[in-house]
Protein backbone atom coordinates (compact mmCIF):
# COMPACT_ATOMS: atom_id res chain seq x y z
CA UNK A 1 0.00 0.00 0.00
CA UNK A 2 0.98 3.66 -0.92
CA UNK A 3 2.14 6.06 1.95
CA UNK A 4 -0.71 8.31 1.04
CA UNK A 5 -2.84 5.54 1.24
CA UNK A 6 -1.96 4.77 4.49
CA UNK A 7 -1.98 8.65 5.33
CA UNK A 8 -5.64 8.67 4.53
CA UNK A 9 -6.50 5.88 6.35
CA UNK A 10 -4.81 6.47 9.54
CA UNK A 11 -4.53 9.89 10.01
CA UNK A 12 -7.42 10.45 11.79
CA UNK A 13 -6.95 7.90 14.87
CA UNK A 14 -3.76 8.71 14.68
CA UNK A 15 -4.13 12.67 14.97
CA UNK A 16 -7.01 11.69 18.19
CA UNK A 17 -4.73 9.32 19.88
CA UNK A 18 -1.56 12.18 19.39
CA UNK A 19 -3.74 15.16 20.81
CA UNK A 20 -5.28 13.47 23.67
CA UNK A 21 -1.47 11.96 24.47
CA UNK A 22 0.12 15.36 24.35
CA UNK A 23 -3.00 17.45 25.04
CA UNK A 24 -1.71 19.77 22.50
CA UNK A 25 -3.51 20.03 18.97
CA UNK A 26 -0.72 21.99 16.87
CA UNK A 27 1.86 19.17 18.22
CA UNK A 28 -0.46 16.24 17.76
CA UNK A 29 -0.47 17.45 14.24
CA UNK A 30 3.80 17.37 13.71
CA UNK A 31 3.45 14.05 15.33
CA UNK A 32 1.30 12.76 12.86
CA UNK A 33 3.29 14.18 9.46
CA UNK A 34 6.50 12.91 11.65
CA UNK A 35 4.95 9.47 11.87
CA UNK A 36 4.67 9.17 8.27
CA UNK A 37 8.21 10.42 7.57
CA UNK A 38 9.72 7.98 9.47
CA UNK A 39 7.69 5.09 7.77
CA UNK A 40 9.03 6.24 4.93
CA UNK A 41 12.77 6.39 6.10
CA UNK A 42 12.46 3.29 8.32
CA UNK A 43 9.18 1.25 7.37
CA UNK A 44 8.41 -2.31 9.93
CA UNK A 45 9.97 -4.99 8.66
CA UNK A 46 6.27 -6.56 9.12
CA UNK A 47 3.69 -4.89 7.27
CA UNK A 48 0.61 -6.45 8.94
CA UNK A 49 1.67 -4.57 12.25
CA UNK A 50 1.73 -1.87 10.48
CA UNK A 51 -1.47 0.13 12.53
CA UNK A 52 0.52 -1.25 16.06
CA UNK A 53 3.98 0.60 14.38
CA UNK A 54 2.33 4.02 13.50
CA UNK A 55 1.15 4.56 16.96
CA UNK A 56 3.86 3.38 18.83
CA UNK A 57 6.49 5.67 16.40
CA UNK A 58 3.80 8.33 17.46
CA UNK A 59 4.13 7.77 21.00
CA UNK A 60 7.84 8.37 21.20
CA UNK A 61 7.93 11.42 18.55
CA UNK A 62 5.37 12.63 20.91
CA UNK A 63 7.55 12.00 24.09
CA UNK A 64 10.45 13.17 22.98
CA UNK A 65 8.48 16.50 21.75
CA UNK A 66 6.92 16.78 24.91
CA UNK A 67 10.08 16.51 26.86
CA UNK A 68 10.95 20.57 25.11
CA UNK A 69 10.29 23.04 27.97
CA UNK A 70 7.96 25.13 25.71
CA UNK A 71 5.87 22.60 24.83
CA UNK A 72 5.75 21.46 28.39
CA UNK A 73 4.41 24.68 29.39
CA UNK A 74 1.98 24.53 26.28
CA UNK A 75 0.62 20.60 27.60
CA UNK A 76 0.02 22.67 31.22
CA UNK A 77 -1.30 26.03 30.61
CA UNK A 78 -3.48 24.50 27.70
CA UNK A 79 -3.16 27.57 25.34
CA UNK A 80 -4.43 25.12 22.56
CA UNK A 81 -8.50 25.31 22.79
CA UNK A 82 -10.74 24.59 19.49
CA UNK A 83 -13.91 23.69 19.84
CA UNK A 84 -15.07 20.80 18.75
CA UNK A 85 -16.25 20.51 15.19
CA UNK A 86 -19.52 20.54 14.73
CA UNK A 87 -20.89 21.62 17.87
CA UNK A 88 -23.03 24.36 17.44
CA UNK A 89 -21.77 28.05 18.49
CA UNK A 90 -21.77 28.34 22.04
CA UNK A 91 -23.23 30.75 24.32
CA UNK A 92 -20.96 32.41 26.57
CA UNK A 93 -21.44 30.34 29.82
CA UNK A 94 -21.52 27.40 27.82
CA UNK A 95 -17.90 27.43 25.88
CA UNK A 96 -16.32 28.28 29.70
CA UNK A 97 -18.30 25.36 30.98
CA UNK A 98 -16.42 23.34 27.76
CA UNK A 99 -13.00 24.83 27.86
CA UNK A 100 -12.77 23.98 31.93
CA UNK A 101 -13.65 20.50 30.90
CA UNK A 102 -11.07 19.93 28.33
CA UNK A 103 -8.15 21.48 30.84
CA UNK A 104 -9.37 19.00 33.78
CA UNK A 105 -9.67 16.02 31.46
CA UNK A 106 -5.79 17.53 29.62
CA UNK A 107 -4.64 17.67 33.43
CA UNK A 108 -5.64 14.28 34.28
CA UNK A 109 -4.34 12.20 31.29
CA UNK A 110 -0.93 14.11 32.11
CA UNK A 111 -1.07 13.12 35.61
CA UNK A 112 -0.91 9.74 34.33
CA UNK A 113 2.85 8.30 33.07
CA UNK A 114 3.38 8.16 29.69
CA UNK A 115 2.80 4.38 29.30
CA UNK A 116 0.06 4.53 31.31
CA UNK A 117 -1.82 6.67 29.01
CA UNK A 118 -0.64 5.43 26.10
CA UNK A 119 -1.58 1.87 26.76
CA UNK A 120 -5.37 3.45 28.21
CA UNK A 121 -5.53 5.51 24.90
CA UNK A 122 -4.53 2.77 22.74
CA UNK A 123 -7.24 0.78 23.96
CA UNK A 124 -9.91 3.47 23.37
CA UNK A 125 -9.02 3.25 19.62
CA UNK A 126 -9.59 -0.23 19.95
CA UNK A 127 -6.38 -1.97 20.38
CA UNK A 128 -6.20 -5.48 21.65
CA UNK A 129 -4.59 -6.27 24.36
CA UNK A 130 -1.59 -8.18 23.04
CA UNK A 131 -1.45 -5.32 20.31
CA UNK A 132 -1.14 -2.69 22.89
CA UNK A 133 1.54 -4.86 24.74
CA UNK A 134 3.69 -5.33 21.63
CA UNK A 135 3.65 -1.51 20.95
CA UNK A 136 4.33 -0.62 24.61
CA UNK A 137 6.92 -3.54 25.81
CA UNK A 138 5.02 -5.54 28.09
CA UNK A 139 3.04 -8.17 28.78
CA UNK A 140 -0.09 -8.81 27.51
CA UNK A 141 -1.40 -9.27 31.51
CA UNK A 142 0.28 -6.44 32.58
CA UNK A 143 -1.73 -4.18 29.96
CA UNK A 144 -4.96 -4.98 31.70
CA UNK A 145 -3.18 -3.91 35.11
CA UNK A 146 -2.35 -0.96 33.84
CA UNK A 147 -5.78 0.33 32.19
CA UNK A 148 -7.08 -0.28 35.60
CA UNK A 149 -4.81 1.58 37.43
CA UNK A 150 -4.85 4.20 34.72
CA UNK A 151 -8.61 4.28 35.20
CA UNK A 152 -8.84 4.35 38.92
CA UNK A 153 -6.39 7.62 38.89
CA UNK A 154 -8.60 8.90 36.23
CA UNK A 155 -12.14 8.20 38.39
CA UNK A 156 -10.97 10.29 41.15
CA UNK A 157 -9.62 12.93 39.13
CA UNK A 158 -12.35 13.38 36.47
CA UNK A 159 -15.73 11.41 38.89
CA UNK A 160 -15.66 9.07 36.26
CA UNK A 161 -17.89 7.29 39.38
CA UNK A 162 -20.71 9.60 39.97
CA UNK A 163 -23.96 8.68 38.60
CA UNK A 164 -25.05 11.18 35.97
CA UNK A 165 -20.72 11.81 35.36
CA UNK A 166 -20.13 11.72 31.38
CA UNK B 1 -16.33 -9.62 44.63
CA UNK B 2 -14.60 -9.64 41.00
CA UNK B 3 -17.67 -9.13 38.79
CA UNK B 4 -17.78 -6.01 40.70
CA UNK B 5 -14.78 -4.75 39.77
CA UNK B 6 -14.77 -5.61 35.98
CA UNK B 7 -18.37 -3.98 36.06
CA UNK B 8 -16.84 -0.60 37.95
CA UNK B 9 -13.90 -0.55 35.15
CA UNK B 10 -16.17 -1.00 32.12
CA UNK B 11 -18.45 1.89 33.79
CA UNK B 12 -15.37 4.21 34.28
CA UNK B 13 -14.29 3.16 30.58
CA UNK B 14 -17.66 4.15 29.30
CA UNK B 15 -17.55 7.03 31.39
CA UNK B 16 -13.97 8.30 30.12
CA UNK B 17 -14.70 7.55 26.32
CA UNK B 18 -17.77 9.82 26.26
CA UNK B 19 -15.43 12.41 27.82
CA UNK B 20 -12.28 11.84 25.96
CA UNK B 21 -15.45 12.21 22.59
CA UNK B 22 -16.60 15.36 24.41
CA UNK B 23 -13.55 17.12 25.11
CA UNK B 24 -11.63 16.16 21.84
CA UNK B 25 -10.28 18.74 19.56
CA UNK B 26 -11.90 19.11 15.79
CA UNK B 27 -9.84 17.41 13.01
CA UNK B 28 -7.62 19.97 11.09
CA UNK B 29 -7.17 19.70 7.43
CA UNK B 30 -4.14 17.53 7.47
CA UNK B 31 -2.07 17.19 4.25
CA UNK B 32 0.32 14.20 3.66
CA UNK B 33 3.93 15.46 4.30
CA UNK B 34 4.48 14.66 0.92
CA UNK B 35 8.09 16.58 0.27
CA UNK B 36 9.44 15.46 3.42
CA UNK B 37 8.65 11.95 2.72
CA UNK B 38 10.45 12.06 -0.49
CA UNK B 39 12.97 13.59 0.84
CA UNK B 40 13.07 11.00 3.46
CA UNK B 41 13.09 8.43 0.54
CA UNK B 42 15.89 10.18 -1.22
CA UNK B 43 17.70 9.99 2.29
CA UNK B 44 17.42 5.80 2.57
CA UNK B 45 18.31 5.50 -0.94
CA UNK B 46 21.01 7.59 -0.60
CA UNK B 47 22.23 5.73 2.50
CA UNK B 48 22.17 2.16 0.55
CA UNK B 49 24.18 3.45 -1.63
CA UNK B 50 26.80 4.92 0.78
CA UNK B 51 26.46 1.52 2.67
CA UNK B 52 27.45 -0.61 -0.57
CA UNK B 53 29.98 2.13 -1.50
CA UNK B 54 31.72 1.46 2.13
CA UNK B 55 31.57 -2.28 1.93
CA UNK B 56 33.23 -2.40 -1.80
CA UNK B 57 36.05 0.30 -0.54
CA UNK B 58 36.70 -1.71 2.76
CA UNK B 59 37.07 -4.49 1.03
CA UNK B 60 39.06 -3.05 -1.83
CA UNK B 61 41.31 -1.29 1.08
CA UNK B 62 41.74 -4.49 2.78
CA UNK B 63 42.97 -6.12 -0.35
CA UNK B 64 45.70 -4.25 -0.33
CA UNK B 65 47.06 -5.52 2.97
CA UNK B 66 49.46 -8.14 2.46
CA UNK B 67 48.05 -10.61 4.76
CA UNK B 68 44.60 -9.88 4.41
CA UNK B 69 44.57 -10.20 0.71
CA UNK B 70 46.63 -14.03 1.19
CA UNK B 71 43.84 -15.01 3.78
CA UNK B 72 41.11 -13.38 1.27
CA UNK B 73 42.48 -15.74 -1.67
CA UNK B 74 43.07 -18.79 0.84
CA UNK B 75 39.68 -18.44 1.83
CA UNK B 76 38.53 -17.95 -1.49
CA UNK B 77 40.50 -21.35 -3.07
CA UNK B 78 39.38 -23.26 0.05
CA UNK B 79 35.41 -22.34 -0.54
CA UNK B 80 36.14 -23.23 -4.16
CA UNK B 81 37.74 -26.22 -3.96
CA UNK B 82 34.78 -27.55 -1.24
CA UNK B 83 31.87 -26.08 -3.64
CA UNK B 84 33.77 -27.97 -6.96
CA UNK B 85 32.93 -31.66 -6.65
CA UNK B 86 36.40 -33.95 -6.63
CA UNK B 87 36.91 -34.44 -10.30
CA UNK B 88 38.50 -37.06 -12.27
CA UNK B 89 42.11 -35.51 -13.45
CA UNK B 90 42.75 -35.21 -16.95
CA UNK B 91 44.23 -38.42 -18.27
CA UNK B 92 47.14 -38.01 -20.86
CA UNK B 93 48.52 -40.53 -22.90
CA UNK B 94 52.02 -40.18 -21.04
CA UNK B 95 53.94 -38.20 -19.00
CA UNK B 96 57.27 -37.82 -18.61
CA UNK B 97 58.13 -40.99 -20.37
CA UNK B 98 56.52 -43.18 -17.48
CA UNK B 99 55.25 -45.92 -20.14
CA UNK B 100 51.20 -44.98 -20.23
CA UNK B 101 48.64 -44.02 -18.07
CA UNK B 102 47.27 -41.90 -16.73
CA UNK B 103 48.97 -38.30 -15.19
CA UNK B 104 47.93 -35.01 -13.45
CA UNK B 105 50.11 -31.80 -11.94
CA UNK B 106 48.27 -29.38 -9.62
CA UNK B 107 49.16 -27.16 -6.61
CA UNK B 108 48.03 -28.60 -3.08
CA UNK B 109 46.80 -26.69 -0.47
CA UNK B 110 49.12 -25.53 2.45
CA UNK B 111 49.97 -27.95 5.31
CA UNK B 112 49.53 -31.77 5.07
CA UNK B 113 48.47 -33.57 2.37
CA UNK B 114 47.13 -37.21 2.00
CA UNK B 115 47.58 -39.96 -0.52
CA UNK B 116 44.64 -42.59 -0.76
CA UNK B 117 44.78 -45.46 -2.59
CA UNK B 118 41.16 -46.85 -3.16
CA UNK B 119 42.41 -50.68 -2.21
CA UNK B 120 45.76 -52.99 -2.54
CA UNK B 121 46.40 -54.49 -5.57
CA UNK B 122 48.26 -57.94 -6.61
CA UNK B 123 51.08 -56.01 -7.45
CA UNK B 124 52.44 -52.64 -8.18
CA UNK B 125 53.67 -49.90 -5.84
CA UNK B 126 53.21 -46.06 -4.57
CA UNK B 127 56.75 -43.87 -5.64
CA UNK B 128 56.53 -40.43 -3.46
CA UNK B 129 59.37 -38.24 -4.35
CA UNK B 130 60.49 -34.93 -2.75
CA UNK B 131 61.03 -32.23 -5.11
CA UNK B 132 62.16 -28.50 -5.24
CA UNK B 133 58.82 -27.35 -6.81
CA UNK B 134 55.56 -26.16 -6.06
CA UNK B 135 52.86 -28.49 -7.53
CA UNK B 136 52.01 -32.06 -7.33
CA UNK B 137 52.22 -34.29 -10.31
CA UNK B 138 51.12 -38.16 -10.51
CA UNK B 139 51.32 -40.85 -12.90
CA UNK B 140 50.40 -43.86 -13.68
CA UNK B 141 53.32 -46.65 -14.41
CA UNK B 142 51.82 -49.54 -16.47
CA UNK B 143 54.71 -51.72 -17.09
CA UNK B 144 54.87 -54.56 -19.85
CA UNK B 145 51.53 -56.93 -19.15
CA UNK B 146 50.30 -54.64 -16.53
CA UNK B 147 46.49 -55.03 -15.87
CA UNK B 148 43.61 -53.71 -14.83
CA UNK B 149 42.78 -49.82 -14.89
CA UNK B 150 43.46 -46.82 -12.32
CA UNK B 151 41.94 -42.93 -12.81
CA UNK B 152 43.56 -40.01 -10.54
CA UNK B 153 41.02 -37.80 -8.72
CA UNK B 154 42.50 -34.52 -7.35
CA UNK B 155 41.03 -33.74 -3.62
CA UNK B 156 40.88 -30.67 -2.00
CA UNK B 157 43.36 -31.45 0.03
CA UNK B 158 45.56 -34.52 -2.00
CA UNK B 159 45.14 -37.16 -3.90
CA UNK B 160 43.28 -39.98 -4.64
CA UNK B 161 44.06 -43.56 -6.81
CA UNK B 162 40.79 -44.68 -7.56
CA UNK B 163 42.36 -48.64 -8.36
CA UNK B 164 40.94 -51.48 -10.02
CA UNK B 165 41.33 -54.71 -7.71
CA UNK B 166 42.91 -56.44 -10.05
CA UNK B 167 45.52 -53.71 -11.36
CA UNK B 168 49.10 -54.53 -11.27
CA UNK B 169 50.14 -50.46 -11.88
CA UNK B 170 52.76 -48.57 -9.90
CA UNK B 171 52.43 -45.20 -9.28
CA UNK B 172 54.63 -42.32 -9.01
CA UNK B 173 53.90 -39.04 -6.61
CA UNK B 174 56.23 -35.80 -6.98
CA UNK B 175 55.36 -33.79 -4.05
CA UNK B 176 57.08 -30.63 -2.73
CA UNK B 177 59.78 -30.35 -0.42
CA UNK B 178 57.82 -28.07 1.26
CA UNK B 179 55.04 -29.90 2.42
CA UNK B 180 54.30 -30.20 5.95
CA UNK B 181 53.41 -33.72 6.20
CA UNK B 182 51.83 -36.21 3.93
CA UNK B 183 49.77 -39.61 5.08
CA UNK B 184 49.26 -42.62 3.41
CA UNK B 185 46.43 -44.75 3.19
CA UNK B 186 46.03 -47.50 0.84
CA UNK B 187 42.10 -49.27 1.57
CA UNK B 188 40.95 -49.41 5.03
CA UNK B 189 44.45 -49.65 5.77
CA UNK B 190 46.64 -48.01 8.68
CA UNK B 191 47.77 -44.54 7.48
CA UNK B 192 51.44 -44.32 7.13
CA UNK B 193 52.72 -40.31 7.99
CA UNK B 194 55.49 -39.10 5.16
CA UNK B 195 57.33 -35.92 6.75
CA UNK B 196 59.31 -34.24 4.14
CA UNK B 197 62.83 -32.90 5.74
CA UNK B 198 64.06 -31.62 1.98
CA UNK B 199 64.17 -32.58 -1.68
CA UNK B 200 65.33 -35.50 -3.39
CA UNK B 201 63.78 -37.85 -0.84
CA UNK B 202 62.01 -40.92 -1.82
CA UNK B 203 59.18 -43.67 -0.31
CA UNK B 204 58.62 -46.83 -2.02
CA UNK B 205 55.34 -48.02 -0.55
CA UNK B 206 54.04 -51.71 -1.60
CA UNK B 207 50.54 -51.86 -2.31
CA UNK B 208 49.82 -55.54 -2.25
CA UNK B 209 47.78 -56.50 -0.22
CA UNK B 210 49.75 -57.67 3.73
CA UNK B 211 49.22 -61.77 3.71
Amino acid sequence: MQLEELFARHKEELYRYAARFTGDPDLAEDVVQDAFVRLAERPPADDSQMRGWLFRVATTIALDAMRGARRRLALVRGRHDRLPMGDPPPDPAAALERAEERRKVREALAALGPRERAVLLMREEGFLHREIAAAVGTTTQSVGTMIARALEKLARRLDLDEEGAR
Amino acid sequence: MSQDRTDLAAARSRRLSALLQATDPPMPPLAFPAERVALAVRRRAAWRWRAAAAVVLLAVAAFGVPPVRAWIVQAARALWSAARPPKPAAVASSTDGSGGGGAVTFSPAAGSFALQVARPQPAGTLTVETAERATVSAAVIRGPGARGGAELVVLPYGLRILNDSGATASYLVRVPASLGRISVAVGGGAVRVLVPSGPGQQWILDLRAAP
